[in-house]
């Protein structure tokens, strides 16, 4: 991954910067351990599915208001990006989430705009893991 | 070979010698004709060394005996050899407190070196093997041998010392034989071999850690030194445990300490007692020869420590007993609960799950989860609202709840607690403090079950306590051959009855039973056939008497019947009846196979009778008459004024 830092152990500062934490992937490898080897692929491939569909989520309810569904869905969103090492995203949702409850719809379409973009790295590098 | 090694490692002049005093002591004692003045002149010199020389002479738990103040004391007290190798031990102490090897801890090395002496001095006490004050100082330099190596050949040494595979005895012995054709036990031996120690001393530091050379010791002297040394390793090692003693340590530590604690004879609490009389030992001894010493961990702690390295290890599966839980985990988040899932297979468990609130429920109250494991943020019925309708049910009351949260939501902990969650685990979690949520669950179980099982035992227990008591005096009262009752018991049923028939003015008749020919039976068959015949002939005349008839083993070959409420006739009947039956049955053990017979003597209570005694002789009297008659009959013991009739 060419100018991509998806090591997690490279430099850190900002939470942008970091898309998958490579301990995070070593650690669901090992979860699966050798009686559940395809455990990881497993996951991964529920939150390529999982993951677009809360983003998608919460672009409908900035459009309606329901700052509610907003934040169920960052916080659900937040969650399966720290299990898969999303670290990036996670910090994202979180800050989504926070803003959401405090009712600034502004700084919330921020971060979702942020939250696309980023997506689509966090896509790329998780479809190029060798599990 | 390795004395040509050896002589190398001295050719260095870097192996550790005493200094000064230490030398002279040397030097003196391998004179022929040195006189304990000299020696005592030598040490005194050295006040530092006296002190401790007096230290070691006055730690033998003597009551009443005048403190040694003197070298001459000392010497007196302990021994010359002793004295001087006492001097020897402390002088290389303070000589070599530290050196030239780079990664030898030399205040460590000390540090269990003055353990395993205090150590090798109480067990030598406690064992009485070898001399107290001498087995310190083979304790104290056991291990000289390491930081004689590490003297000669720092930098080799300090290159084994790092490598990983130094991490015990045996494996720092082989690597050692690798670098240098000679180990540190070996070493050891050798360099006491230099300072005049005795052979069997000698050659129980040289086979002390390898399980095979101690195996092979020949000498009792030095086999029972190697074992004390093993024994001192073990408290040393355990007086150093600390909390960055791995978990395999502590199991093989807690072993250890059994072994040690069966060898020395203790119980669980005065080795307890023991050890800590041990520990402070160490401490003081670290005081005056300023070694570092700590706070050794209680025996209580080190097998605590010990069963949670156990515990841990079998972290995998579940609990040690094989108790797998069945666990509900509820989250709606399809990836999170399939994570929590894995987890909870991987640590043995039976797992159910849902995806939210009200499909949790309605799985609980079917197939009664031990745990709930729930996500705080569900739609629908969030985890507390599962909580609080799980609670609402009574069965739903025992159940487990953890409740996973995220970071930011542990203000509101109080709320979750109030909806009766047991405890949290904080998302994303992490699986060793899952596990122990888990064991905390598993414990809160295994404590309700015991309660009931304790509350169903009381009720037992009462129950049969009150048996039990039933059943010791049935024990004092049984005859053990024959299951019979006793002569003892007799004794009292009689009295009992006798006293009866007087207040109810009832008759009341006895039975004398003897066996015939049952001397013989034994003399010509044996004891135990004679044993067979008896218990027979008890079966026989206990499956023939009726209710009012109680049967006792009275005697060798004798037996009692009580007849309650029953007159000479009527006991007479019964007497008759036992006879034909015991006639009738073939008894057949080893050499005998024949029928026995007995000669029965009735008598009836009568006024001319003062206590139960006299009916008892007259039943006697009965036996008596019907034996002289020809036995296999019964005999009627006639009343007083029926006597005085007929001989009128």
């Amino acid at each position: 991954m060419q100018g991509h830092d998806t090591n997690g152990s490279g430099a850190r500062d900002g939470a942008a910067d970091a898309v998958i934490d490579m301990q995070v992937i070593a650690g669901l490898r090992e979860l699966g351990g050798e009686d559940e080897p395809g455990l990881l692929v497993e996951i991964v491939a529920l939150y390529l599915v999982d993951a677009p569909r809360r983003l998608h989520e919460i672009d409908q309810a900035l459009a309606s208001g329901d700052l509610k569904a907003l934040e169920r869905a960052a916080h659900t969103l937040k969650s399966s990006s720290q299990n898969v090492g999303a670290t990036g995203m996670a910090q994202l949702c979180k800050r989504m989430e926070e803003l959401a409850r405090r009712s600034e719809v502004s700084g919330v379409r921020v971060l979702q705009d942020e939250g696309s973009r980023h997506w689509r790295e966090v896509e790329r590098a998780l479809r190029s893991l060798d599990a | 070979m390795q004395h040509e090694t050896f002589d190398e490692l001295r050719a260095s002049g870097r192996l550790p010698t005493p200094p000064g005093v230490g030398m002279a002591v040397l030097k003196i004692t391998q004179r022929e004709d040195f006189s304990t003045e000299d020696l005592s002149r030598a040490i005194s010199a050295d006040p530092a060394l006296t002190g401790r020389l007096l230290q070691i002479a006055n730690s033998a738990t003597h009551a009443g005996v005048r403190p040694a103040t003197t070298v001459a004391d000392a010497a007196m007290r302990l021994g010359v050899r002793a004295v001087r190798n006492v001097a020897l031990g402390f002088s290389l102490l303070s000589a070599h407190r530290n050196g030239a090897c780079a990664r030898f801890d030399y205040d460590r090395f000390w540090s269990a070196s003055l353990a395993r002496a205090v150590a090798a001095r109480a067990i030598s006490e406690r064992l009485r093997v070898g001399v107290p004050a001498e087995a310190y100082i083979l304790g104290l330099l056991a291990d000289i041998g390491r930081l004689a190596l590490a003297s000669v050949h720092p930098e080799e040494y300090a290159r084994i010392l790092g490598d990983e595979r130094a991490r015990e005895p045996m494996a720092i012995a082989a690597l050692e034989r690798a670098s240098f054709e000679i180990d540190h036990s070996e070493t050891a031996a050798l360099l006491m071999d230099d300072w005049g120690l005795p052979r069997p001393l000698r050659e129980a530091v040289r086979i002390h850690e390898s399980e095979e050379r101690r195996v092979n010791a020949t000498c009792a002297d030095t086999a029972n030194h190697a074992k004390l040394l093993a024994h001192a390793s073990v408290l040393a090692e355990v007086c150093l445990a600390g909390d960055a003693t791995a978990g395999t340590s502590w199991t093989r530590l807690a072993a250890g300490l059994d072994v040690v604690r069966d060898a020395l004879g203790f119980d669980r609490a005065e080795f307890g007692a023991w050890c800590g009389r041990v520990a402070a030992e160490w401490t003081e001894w670290g005081r005056l020869l300023h070694v570092p010493t700590q706070k050794v961990k209680s025996l209580q702690e080190i097998h605590a420590r010990a069963e949670e390295a156990m515990a841990a290890t079998a972290a995998p599966q579940a609990s040690q007993r094989g108790e797998r839980l069945r666990i509900l985990a509820v989250d709606d988040d399809q990836l999170s609960l399939r994570l929590l899932q894995r987890e909870l297979v991987r640590a043995g468990h039976e797992v159910l799950i849902a995806r939210d609130g009200a499909e949790a429920l309605a799985m609980a109250l079917e197939s009664w989860p031990h745990i709930v494991i729930a996500d705080w943020m569900m739609p629908e019925m969030d985890g507390l609202e599962l909580c609080r309708s799980l609670r609402r049910i009574p069965d739903g009351q025992g159940i487990y709840f953890l409740l996973l949260t995220g970071r930011d939501e542990e203000e509101r902990v109080i709320e979750a607690f109030d909806s009766g969650v047991d405890d949290f685990v904080v998302k994303p979690f992490n699986p060793r403090i899952l596990r122990a949520r888990l064991r905390c669950g598993e414990r809160l179980f295994q404590k309700r079950e015991q309660e009931e099982q304790r509350t169903r035992n009381e009720t037992r227990s009462r129950v049969q306590s009150g048996r039990r008591m039933r059943d010791a005096n049935r024990r004092a009262n049984t005859d053990e051959l024959t299951g019979l009752y006793n002569r003892r018991w007799a004794m009292e049923e009689l009295r009992r009855e006798w006293d009866k028939a007087l207040e109810l003015d009832e008759p009341l008749s006895v039975l004398v039973v003897d066996a015939d020919g049952f001397k013989k039976v034994n003399d010509q068959h044996g004891h135990d056939v004679g044993d067979v015949v008896l218990k027979e002939l008890a079966a026989t005349l206990s499956g023939t008497v009726r209710a009012d008839e109680e049967v006792a083993r009275w005697g060798g070959e004798e037996f009692l019947v009580i007849c309650r409420n029953a007159t000479a006739e009527q006991a007479a009947i019964c007497a008759e009846r036992l006879r034909a039956a015991v006639a009738q049955h073939r008894i057949r053990s080893g050499t005998f196979d024949a029928c026995m017979t007995i000669s029965v003597g009735v008598a009836q209570a009568d006024s001319s009778m003062a206590t139960f005694d006299a009916l008892l002789k007259r039943a006697d009297d009965a036996v008596y008459a019907a034996k002289a008659a020809g036995r296999d009959r019964v005999a009627v013991d006639k009343p007083r004024d029926d006597r005085a009739k007929e001989s009128a």
